[in-house]
């Protein structure tokens, strides 16, 4: 299978401190990857590099290639890059608007004016995230008004608006309890037939019931990355290993 | 003893607030005490709307009108409010969008340094540099409202600045990344986020700065020109906080004169309140409707 995204020795430095040691490995389309790991072991580096959020840190510096359907992503415009591969944040930060103004701020700034147009686009990204039942009737509502996991949603819909191809997610549920974060994997679940999604998690039995493909990360370096099924029940690694049974046990 | 200590410490915050409550109180009763006689001897409306001040009997009869330094003060309030709160959001957007984290903690002490300037100073250089400008360019005496606009502005940028600031400074921290993440410019995040987003604390400032831009006298009384005219930009004026400065002093404790001071005074109080109220009434419709 064709990777959409391929990292070739990437190496991410902050001063002289690395926080990502040679990457490598190919992300296929279609599917969700879990990127599990200790805190501190680059998982959240990995996703900012992957869309570009990285280049405005001025102190960090990268090394190697990250390619997105085979084009070097540094020859690529920043703002294009960050449109195509999505990125959702930890906390869940909604703009300080009405539901509908958060949902067609990005397309509105791609330039869609049409009144029935950005209906169209906040109906179905708000269906594909799962909230449009819940939110329909009240979309001029502010967006801070929402319970956590809705927000969480709506950001999850927002990112879609700006129709990405990788949907990157760092710890969406971190804030959440059990059900919202349930509705949450269902809708990522979802959401894999039209987008890649690379979600980063620190909660292994959420890794083991929605992920394809799994990769773990310890001080920077990518240790085991493989199908999810092998990589739960028959981790290569002793550190892998000791990493699923520690936190489980 | 855990306990005690709680105790003591609520109720020495209790205390603390009971006092400046009471601070409030006594300084509101004390005006309005010393204000309320005057209005035996002259109507609320004259008063208020009369524009001949004529304290003293030289010339026959005396007169108290306030009306002109009431619109004194108003004009260049908002004069200085307008021109600060241009020149204000603009460095604060520079400092909070442009300067790099170096070049900010290297520029902001020089914008504290204003506000640690004393208005008699502020007053001085506007004396001799404003004032003279303005007669150069053909302002009779070269004392007039928009001088003392100006100069007030000056002395209003370094709260706004520094407030402005720290606003979108935090507004930037909470949504840049994630509007940028949409894969938006910067600049447009800054403009339809963040900016919107700081406008009900940039409002808030606007209240602070008004009422110092209220009650300031000193620099105000040096370059208005302290006359009893209806305020137009390029023509003299006197604002109220001016003529009780000026006046106070000659005046005989206990006369309609005395009393007519502190009234004025007490009008300035309530202008106050009402402009508060009216920016603070604003305040409360943007944060019940989503922008």
């Amino acid at each position: 299978m064709e990777e959409i995204l391929m990292l070739k020795n990437v190496s991410v430095f902050y001063g002289e401190h690395p926080v990502l040691k040679d990457v490598n490995m190919g992300i296929r389309p279609g599917r969700i990857l879990a990127v599990m790991g200790p805190s501190g072991s680059g998982k959240t580096t990995l996703l900012r590099a992957l869309n570009g959020l990285l280049w405005e840190e001025p102190e960090a510096e990268m090394k190697g290639e990250i390619c997105l359907q085979g084009r070097d992503t540094r020859t690529m415009d920043r703002e294009e890059l960050r449109r195509r591969v999505g990125l959702v944040f930890q906390t869940p930060q909604p703009f300080p608007f009405s539901i509908y103004k958060n949902m067609t701020y990005a397309p509105r700034y791609y330039g869609i004016r049409k009144k029935e147009q950005l209906e169209e686009i906040v109906r179905e990204k708000l269906m594909m995230a799962g909230l449009y039942e819940e939110v329909k009737g009240e979309l001029s509502k502010s967006a801070l008004k929402l319970s956590g996991g809705q927000k969480q949603r709506l950001c999850i819909a927002r990112a879609l608006t700006a129709e990405p191809e990788v949907l990157l997610l760092d710890e969406p549920c971190s804030a959440l309890d059990v059900k919202a974060s349930a509705v949450i994997e269902e809708t990522l679940l979802g959401l894999k037939e039209r987008y890649t999604i690379v979600i980063v998690t620190h909660n292994i039995s959420q890794a083991r019931r929605i992920a394809d493909d799994a990769a773990f990360f310890s001080e920077g370096r990518l240790v085991e990355y493989g199908k999810a099924e092998t990589l739960f029940t028959a981790p290569e690694k002793e550190e892998t290993r000791s990493f699923l049974t520690g936190v489980c046990g | 003893m855990r306990k005690k200590l709680d105790k003591i410490f609520a109720f020495f915050i209790c205390g603390m607030t009971v006092f400046s409550i009471l601070v409030l109180g006594f300084v509101i009763y004390f005006i309005v005490r010393e204000a309320l006689p005057l209005f035996s001897e002259v109507s609320v409306l004259d008063f208020l709307f009369g524009s001949r001040w004529m304290p003293v009997d030289y010339t026959g009869t005396v007169s108290f009108g306030i009306f002109n330094f009431i619109a004194a003060t108003i004009a260049v309030s908002f004069t200085a409010l307008a021109l600060a709160l241009g020149a204000g959001l603009g460095a604060a957007v520079f400092l909070a969008f442009v300067a790099t984290e170096r070049l900010r903690s290297f520029l902001y002490p020089f914008v504290d340094l204003l506000a640690g300037i004393p208005s008699v100073i502020y007053g001085f250089v506007g004396l001799q540099v404003l004032v003279k400008l303005f007669l150069k360019a053909g302002v009779p005496t070269g004392s007039c409202v928009l001088a003392a606009g100006i100069l007030l502005a000056v002395m209003l940028l370094p709260f706004l600045v520094s407030s402005c600031c720290e606003t979108m400074l935090k507004e930037k921290e909470k949504y840049e990344l994630v509007a940028c993440a949409l894969g938006v410019s910067r600049w447009y995040a800054a403009a339809t986020v963040i900016l919107p987003a700081s406008g009900r604390n940039i409002l808030l400032s606007m209240i602070l700065a008004i009422g110092r831009a209220m009650g300031e006298t000193m620099a105000v009384m040096m370059v208005m020109g302290n006359a009893n005219l209806f305020p137009r930009l390029l023509g003299k004026s006197e604002s109220i906080a001016s003529v009780i400065a000026l006046e106070m002093g000659t005046a005989v404790y206990g006369s309609t004169h005395y009393h007519a001071l502190y009234a004025a005074g007490m009008v300035l109080m309530l202008l106050l309140f009402l402009i508060n109220g009216l920016i603070g009434l604003i305040r409360s419709r943007m944060e019940g409707e989503t922008l």
